[in-house]
């Protein structure tokens, strides 16, 4: 038995005695863009041999425009792509240091076809992210199946959905500060593609895109007083949501299933925060402070409810349960916070913060906590989030009599501000969810 | 009696055992997919152009490619570039596709990392013993301690200082290699023994390491002749030992025990190599996978190259799965990026990094 016992114990001693690894941690690294090369995609007809550069081009800027990628000059292209089912030469896109590799061939086919198919390389590790794809569609509709590639591309990279193809619906502003036209207009999330959707006849405000696409709800003084709109976009009918008598109402916004809406109605000099069953059209208000409650925003999982109040004597951000009850206050920074909106992940909520004569978007978490200052300027205002909570878009106007709202953007963590290309000036922008 | 020994021993064996291995007995982490994106599926797809009744929004037909062909190494691959749907299971990653390429001794151009000069540490000096001087010691045949110091050691005088007029038992000198302690009368010396030493030897000094035997009874007798195990006996002792012993340590303790030469890496050692892979670490700011802390494991070459087929995941804390994928990605880039033709670590420590465990901690990027 002393021998079981003497045995047991060196073969625990040999065991380790076996040699441990080099244990090293790691807490710096850097921030700085992924290199990718993205070659001209093989054009397999003569009726594919423009696109398929432009498809390329427009899947570079997406993922450029994410402030997270940078291409590789195609001059800098040592490797050739000649066939999208050929094995790579991962070496030869190694040494220019490219660590994603976007190879990929359009057709075109009898009519309106068009087929862009592609690969995604992980060129270190010499092998493919996933499988190849295939898409199909009208030639008519090349950038969204570009906008498809760089949405897979960055899903694939990042482990996050994309945001690419999605669009964004805003205020169109043309004309001196005096004199402005507002109209309701909705383009790709990138600029591209605007289209107008009314006729600036009068003036809208704060428009808010259902969570299907499908339409948008928005703020109109046709009537002379503020009143609900919701607009249907694929026809752009449009009907009046409320409208009661000796009340104006604003600022609405869908529930996440789209059945509802939050809202603010302002009757005999107090404003509340009411919802609305949009199948049935009842109302049912959720405040009764003799305060200013307004800008309400639901949390994706529909449960909770942030909005602005003055309750405390400056105006903060607040949180209560969708039927009213468990009211409590999440800010509690110098300035005043307005135009709370809720991450579609659930985990932040944006807003606009006027301190010390400027204004900032920023974020806290949904408790009130870590809040992040992003941005600061003259006006910055409105926030709408990315259908992935990745970045967040906002209206910036410039200084004096002279000055132009514009749409810009930025990345959560404060870096990447830019600003949205339109035609014209725009402001209160509302991002859409991802297309199907 | 035997029984305490027992009980007491197998817990010994126990607690040594934990703590000599740690987390050996806690199960593994699961065996980490890279890249297991997942794609719709053309059924999947067209129920959802099936939904969607918007005239304007265009129907995609997506369809999932197979991987690229390879006729000289995969041959059974160039059935798979016939453009076949795959719509059945989903996406996992392609364990041909290195295979498919293999890697070319191609030198990269990667992002330079500052010219690190590792101080020149010497590792510390090995102790030596050195001969020790022993004090000078009577060259009786049996050894009496001289409790005192003597100028010069002194012989024994002609004649003794007191003579009894009792006459007393001649008493026999004790052995201390034969005779028990317990044996030896007691004496009471009233005068100095009549011998020195260059230097007083105290009790906690004695060596008596050097004693051959106990002074105590033995047990059994002298002539008792311990019979060799028979082979029955070991195949016995294996038997209980795989039923006693988790299977892991058997088998660690069969492994024939890496030998690690040469002193073990110093911290500007480390440090170098550390700033080495920290310099193409890209972080995802603001993503959920900058949330994860991620441990991956590699072999290292002995040229300074990672095992790239070594590379996995052994740990990840903070954030999902799929959120340690992304981590677990990030960290794997940066570790095969930045080797350029080699890390530069010592050669002749090779054994104390041919295996890395590297824990990438983005907690303090965030800040940033």
């Amino acid at each position: 038995m002393f021998r079981i016992l003497t045995l047991i114990l060196a073969l625990l001693m040999g065991a380790g005695a076996v040699a441990q690894p080099l244990r090293i941690e790691i807490t710096d690294g850097v921030i700085e863009p992924m290199p990718f090369a993205a070659p001209r995609f093989i054009a397999q007809d003569s009726g594919a041999m423009e696109l398929s550069g432009d498809i390329v081009s427009v899947l570079s800027m997406d993922l450029m425009r994410t402030g997270l990628f940078r291409a590789l000059d195609e001059r800098a292209h040592i490797g050739k792509i000649s066939s999208l089912n050929a094995p790579v030469e991962y070496a030869d896109w190694k040494a220019i240091n490219a660590q994603v590799l976007i190879t990929g061939a359009v057709a075109t086919g009898s009519g309106d076809e068009l087929t862009v198919s592609f690969r995604i390389h992980d060129v270190f590790a010499g092998q493919e992210y996933g499988k190849g794809l295939q898409f199909k569609g009208k030639t008519s509709d090349w950038r969204r199946m570009a906008h498809k590639v760089a949405d897979e591309v960055y899903s694939r990279i990042t482990g996050e959905s994309g945001y690419f193809d999605s669009r964004v619906v805003f205020v169109a502003e043309s004309g001196s500060k005096g004199q402005r036209r507002k109209r309701l207009a909705i383009m790709d999330y990138d600029g591209e593609q605007l289209e107008y959707l009314d006729d600036g006849a009068h003036l809208v405000l704060a428009p808010r895109i259902a969570p299907d696409g499908q339409s948008v709800l928005f703020t109109s003084y046709e009537t002379g007083f503020p009143r609900i709109y919701q607009m249907d976009l694929r026809n752009k009918r449009r009907k009046l949501l409320q409208n009661a008598v000796g009340t104006t109402s604003f600022a609405p916004r869908f529930s996440p299933d789209g059945t509802q809406i939050v809202y603010s109605q302002e009757q005999g000099g107090n404003t509340d925060v009411f919802v609305m069953s949009l199948r049935s059209g009842q109302a049912r208000r959720l405040t009764s402070a003799p305060f200013i409650e307004t800008a309400p925003s639901f949390s994706p999982d529909g449960t909770q409810i942030v909005f602005e109040s003055d309750r405390s004597g400056s105006q903060q951000l607040y949180v209560m349960n969708v039927n009213g009850e468990g009211v409590k206050r999440i800010s509690f920074g110098d300035g005043r916070y307005g135009t709370p909106v809720w991450s579609p992940r659930g985990d932040m909520i944006a807003f606009t913060k006027q301190s010390r004569g400027r204004f900032h978007i920023g974020v806290m978490r949904t408790d009130g906590s870590e809040e992040r200052l992003l941005t600061a300027s003259f006006l910055d205002e409105g926030p709408t989030w990315s259908p992935n909570g990745r970045v967040i878009m906002f209206t910036r106007e410039t200084q004096g009599v002279g000055g132009v709202s514009n749409l810009y953007s930025v990345d959560v963590s404060g870096r990447n501000l830019q600003r949205v290309a339109t035609p014209s000036g725009g402001s209160d922008p509302t991002w859409s969810p991802l297309r199907r | 009696m035997q029984a305490g020994y027992v009980i007491s021993g197998i817990a010994h064996a126990g607690f040594i055992g934990w703590a000599l291995l740690g987390g050996m007995f806690t199960p593994k982490d699961q065996e980490i997919v890279f890249n297991n994106v997942s794609v719709l599926s053309e059924a999947e797809f067209q129920a959802m152009i099936a939904s969607d009744q918007v005239p304007e929004v265009p129907q995609f037909d997506l369809t999932a490619l197979e991987p690229s062909e390879d006729t000289d190494v995969v041959p059974t691959l160039a059935e798979q570039t016939d453009q076949e749907v795959d719509q059945s299971e989903p996406e996992q990653p392609e364990p041909v596709a290195e295979e498919i390429t293999p890697p070319e001794p191609v030198e990269p151009l990667v992002v330079p990392t500052p010219d690190i000069t590792t101080p020149d540490v010497q590792p510390p000096a090995p102790q030596i013993e050195t001969a020790m001087i022993l004090p000078d010691v009577s060259t009786d045949s049996a050894p009496i301690q001289a409790n005192r110091v003597a100028p010069t050691p002194v012989a024994p005088p002609e004649q003794l200082a007191i003579v009894d007029d009792v006459t007393q038992e001649a008493t026999v000198p004790a052995d201390a290699t034969e005779s028990p302690i317990e044996d030896v009368p007691e004496i009471e010396e009233t005068t100095a023994p009549e011998a020195a030493s260059s230097e007083i030897i105290t009790e906690a000094k004695k060596e008596d390491a050097k004693r051959q035997s106990s002074p105590r009874p033995m047990l059994r007798p002298s002539n008792f002749k311990p019979t060799p195990p028979t082979k029955t006996a070991e195949t016995n002792l294996e038997d209980i030992l795989q039923e006693v012993m988790p299977s892991e340590i058997l088998e660690a303790s069969k492994a024939k025990p890496a030998k690690k030469s040469g002193p073990p890496l110093t911290g500007g050692e480390k440090d170098a190599f550390r700033n080495q892979v920290s310099n193409c670490w890209s972080v995802n700011v603001g993503s959920r996978a900058a949330n994860v802390t991620v441990t991956i494991a590699m072999e290292m070459q002995p040229d300074g190259k990672v095992v790239a087929s070594s590379l996995e995941m052994i740990g990840f804390e903070g954030g999902s799965q799929s959120d340690a994928n992304v981590a677990f990605q990030a960290g794997r880039r940066a570790l095969l990026r930045c080797q350029k033709n080699g890390y530069d670590l010592p050669k002749d420590k090779y054994d104390q990094w041919r295996n890395v465990e590297i824990k990438f901690d983005p907690s303090e990027m965030r800040k940033r």
